[in-house]
């Protein structure tokens, strides 16, 4: 288990757990702060894989500590360390904030038009509703961020999180803002700098593409500039 | 001690706590609005673990009447019927602010119009949903906005450990605990909203976030609010049994129940024959999850101390597609919902009880205001599934609205930080003490109330547990808690206990109080419901001591038809 705290030196600690057939990460963490070392710090809040709290890197992989049990991670030691690319406050506690950072960069938040309040109607099967849908579930839990290279080399780009919501904004007819938020997204920063490793999308616990939203705003990007009328539709091949 | 001065202060960052916060923001840019979140924003809290929906009344055949009486009898008739009247009133347009306004996009049907899914116990197709994870939506939507909302100040794993009263008996804001650096500071403002999520984590089994611990509950007591129907404590019938894991409690939808799903006890024999030959696994919520409470008790439960749901005659297939993230939940622990039986258990969900409000959020104290879960009346003696997220964001958007309101005009409050030494003494008591398992004590606490106040209630059992509880809490004083402020998950723990044992004693209390048996609240002693008048419990600080007493029902917009007195029991989803 990786141990930091303010003023001290890193460094890794070993615990021995019996663990159950069921035990989680989260389950062990407990075990350990509870019966052996109360000062282990570590995040959690819903326990049942919905608030995205408990991310962090087990075995080299991003994973959420509430859904992971020890026996599928194999016999022997197992290591735990805080996400990368996020400042550690102590042990496996990180502070979020970059990723709520990254969030606001790319105007992740939907704009109300002005005009009459009605609810907007889209088919259940519509190209843009599907597109939504795949991609909007995010819990938030910052694994992808920590997954992803290009994070750590370019402190400027968004990230996968914040691509992948913004993708959904800007498949969305309802929303006023997506001008400005073509111009961050088509800066020198953004989509630009994605190398399509998957990484993103390997670690997602709930299965999103954040890789795909990539490539689809990308396409999106590219059907506007040439003026394609059905940019954002399915029906575009890629 | 740091001090700093608000306008508003949201103590909670639910769906009632941001639906606060965004209306006070756009009421006036000029407003300094704070909001203490105990993780991180967006992320502690029920709301997000929203499964089912939000019901709202939007086409004919529907009706507001409808919404009304559909809750009332879910709730036996002791509902405040004009906090139900805001609800159904006021949550058509909620909605409509959810999806127009702050970005969300609920599920539509083909023609492209929302689509609403007959949740029991509703007369009508009423429940707005995205999927099956309503919450996530709901709660990441209404996040987005908060934070790119300039005068809004969150503090995130910050909590909030005692009202703020200033000499006049008014509400100043609020002693909060930095639970990243263990330092307190003093949120001063002239407004202050209670929306921390009740939350029934002293029970051994529990389906709501763990992060929950009644602290809103508790802080009303302390500051001698009066408390309504603490006794109604709703517990879900199919809460995943996860041996040793903190999974247990997890929800398996209802749905499951819906769609054929059989429920049998450890010697293969389907119980509900026993309890609701009629109807069988499709009874109402509180009887099956009585029902299985009581096989279990009898010995007649699983090896894990459940019962068996089965979903697989349904075919792989059918159920793989139908309930997708309840088979995922499973698998995630080895179990394969759409191939064989899976345990599940009674859970313990939510409080329909809390503060007395008005339905414009208003208080017993000046300056505070109440919304959400921590507030009561809205539900009665039970919730139906979808009014709980329709109820945080109906009367959080209200409180946001009527707070602006308020502080304009009204004066700073000068409440003195001196006050609150005391309660800084007692939160940081136990900092670095040795001793006794603070653990076994919660542990003690929540198997106290799962066999004494729980599902099934005597006056002998409720006895009991409140001697359990005194004694919890003389024990708590010499707890240890070792190590230092700074994320410190013991000492934290320590403080939800003391909160989930006040909550308990006024559960326990309200439950002894109530000599009949309606809704969730179940009495071997007293197994009918009682007589007319109908009646609220009503609980709330004296000295040290506790007040109780009942406050009739006023039936100002329905009134039960004669067999209805009865507790209307009726299914419930999240």
């Amino acid at each position: 288990m990786f141990r930091w705290s303010p003023g001290a030196d890193e460094r890794w600690q070993e615990y021995a757990v019996e663990p159950g057939a069921d035990t989680t990460v989260l389950d062990a963490l407990v075990d350990v702060q509870r019966g052996q070392d109360p000062g282990l710090a570590f995040r959690y809040a819903c326990r049942v894989g919905m608030c995205g709290s408990c991310g962090m890197v087990v075995n080299g992989r991003e994973r959420w500590a509430c859904r992971t049990r020890l026996s599928t991670l194999g016999r022997g030691r197992i290591t735990v360390r805080p996400l990368y690319h996020f400042p550690v406050l102590r042990d496996l506690v990180v502070d979020m904030a970059p990723f709520t950072a990254r969030m606001r960069a790319v105007g992740a938040a939907f704009a109300p038009s002005d005009g009459e309040r009605r609810y907007a109607r889209i088919g259940s099967g519509s190209g843009e509703r599907q597109d939504i849908d795949a991609a909007i579930e995010c819990i938030g839990c910052g694994l992808c961020v920590s997954a992803c290279t290009m994070v750590a080399h370019n402190s400027r780009f968004p990230g996968p999180a914040a691509l992948n919501r913004a993708f959904t904004l800007q498949r969305d007819s309802r929303d006023a803002a997506q001008s400005e938020r073509w111009g961050v997204l088509l800066s020198d920063d953004a989509l630009a700098r994605c190398h399509g490793q998957g990484n993103c999308t390997d670690v997602c616990p709930m299965g999103l593409a954040p890789t795909r939203s990539i490539i689809r705003l990308r396409q999106m990007a590219t059907a506007r500039l040439l003026g394609v009328s059905r940019s954002g539709q399915r029906s575009v091949a890629f | 001690m740091d001090e700093l001065d608000l306008d508003l202060l949201i103590l909670g960052a639910g769906g009632a706590g941001l639906c606060a916060a965004l209306h006070a923001a756009d009421a006036s840019p000029r407003l300094r609005i704070g909001v203490v979140v105990k993780g991180l924003l967006g992320r502690a809290g029920c709301t997000r673990m929203v499964q089912g929906g939000y019901n709202a009344v939007l086409t004919a055949p529907d009706s507001l009447e409808a919404h009304l009486l559909d809750t009332l009898k879910g709730g036996g008739f002791i509902n405040d019927q004009e906090l139900v009247w805001t609800l159904v009133t006021e949550a058509p347009g909620r909605l409509l602010e959810l999806e127009s306004r702050y970005g969300c996009l609920f599920d539509r049907a083909a023609d492209g119009h929302i689509h609403q899914k007959p949740f029991a116990g509703q007369t009508h197709d009423r429940t707005v949903h995205k999927g099956d994870l309503t919450g996530i939506e709901i709660m990441n939507r209404l996040t987005e906005q908060v934070a790119a909302r300039a005068n809004v100040t969150a503090f995130e794993e910050c909590r909030a450990v005692e009202l703020a009263l200033d000499p006049d008996g008014r509400c100043a804001g609020a002693l909060v605990l930095d639970q990243r650096s263990g330092k307190f500071l003093v949120l001063r403002a002239r407004a202050t909203l209670l929306a921390m999520g009740g939350g029934p984590t002293m029970y051994r089994i529990f389906a709501c976030s763990a992060d929950k611990a009644a602290d809103g509950i508790a802080l009303a007591w302390r500051a001698g609010l009066a408390l309504r129907d603490m006794e109604m404590i709703q517990f879900h019938p199919t809460g995943l049994v996860i041996p040793g894991s903190l999974m247990t409690g997890a929800l398996l939808e209802e749905g499951l129940r819906g769609a054929g799903g059989q429920l049998k006890n450890g010697l293969d024999e389907r119980f509900m024959a026993r309890y609701d030959p009629s109807r069988m696994e499709r009874s109402t919520r509180d009887l099956v999850a009585r029902a299985s409470f009581l096989e279990i008790q009898a010995g007649r439960g699983t090896p894990n101390g459940g019962v068996w749901i089965d979903v697989s005659h349904l075919g792989a297939d059918v159920v793989e597609r139908n309930f997708k993230g309840m088979v995922r939940r499973c698998r995630d622990f080895g179990r394969d919902l759409a191939r064989g039986p899976v345990e599940v258990g009674p859970t313990a969900h939510f409080m329909m009880g809390g503060v007395v409000v008005d339905p414009t959020c208003h208080t017993g104290v000046e300056g505070l205001f109440a919304a959400g879960e921590d507030s009561g009346g809205v539900h009665g003696a039970n919730r139906l599934g979808g009014n709980g997220v329709a109820e945080s964001t109906v009367f959080g958007g209200i409180a946001g609205d009527v707070m602006a309101d308020y502080v304009v005009g009204a004066p700073e409050r000068r409440q003195d930080a001196g006050g609150l030494h005391q309660s800084v003494q007692d939160a940081r008591a136990p900092l670095g003490r040795s001793g006794g398992d603070l653990y076994a004590l919660q542990r003690r606490l929540r198997d106290v109330m799962w066999e004494h106040a729980g599902l099934v209630r005597d006056a002998g059992g409720l006895t009991a547990a409140q001697a359990a509880v005194e004694e919890i809490e003389q024990r708590l004083d010499t707890a240890a808690v070792p190590g230092g402020p700074a994320l410190n998950l013991a000492w934290q723990d320590w403080l939800n206990v003391r909160s989930q044992l006040t909550a308990a004693r006024l559960i326990i209390a309200s439950a002894e109080a109530r000599k009949e048996s309606r809704g969730a609240h179940w009495r071997d002693d007293f197994p009918a419901a009682g007589r007319e008048p109908l009646y609220s419990v009503r609980v709330r600080r004296r000295d040290d001591d506790l007040l109780i007493w009942r406050e009739p029902v006023a039936l100002t917009r329905a009134r039960p038809a004669t067999s209805e007195a009865a507790p209307e029991a009726v299914e419930i989803g999240d």
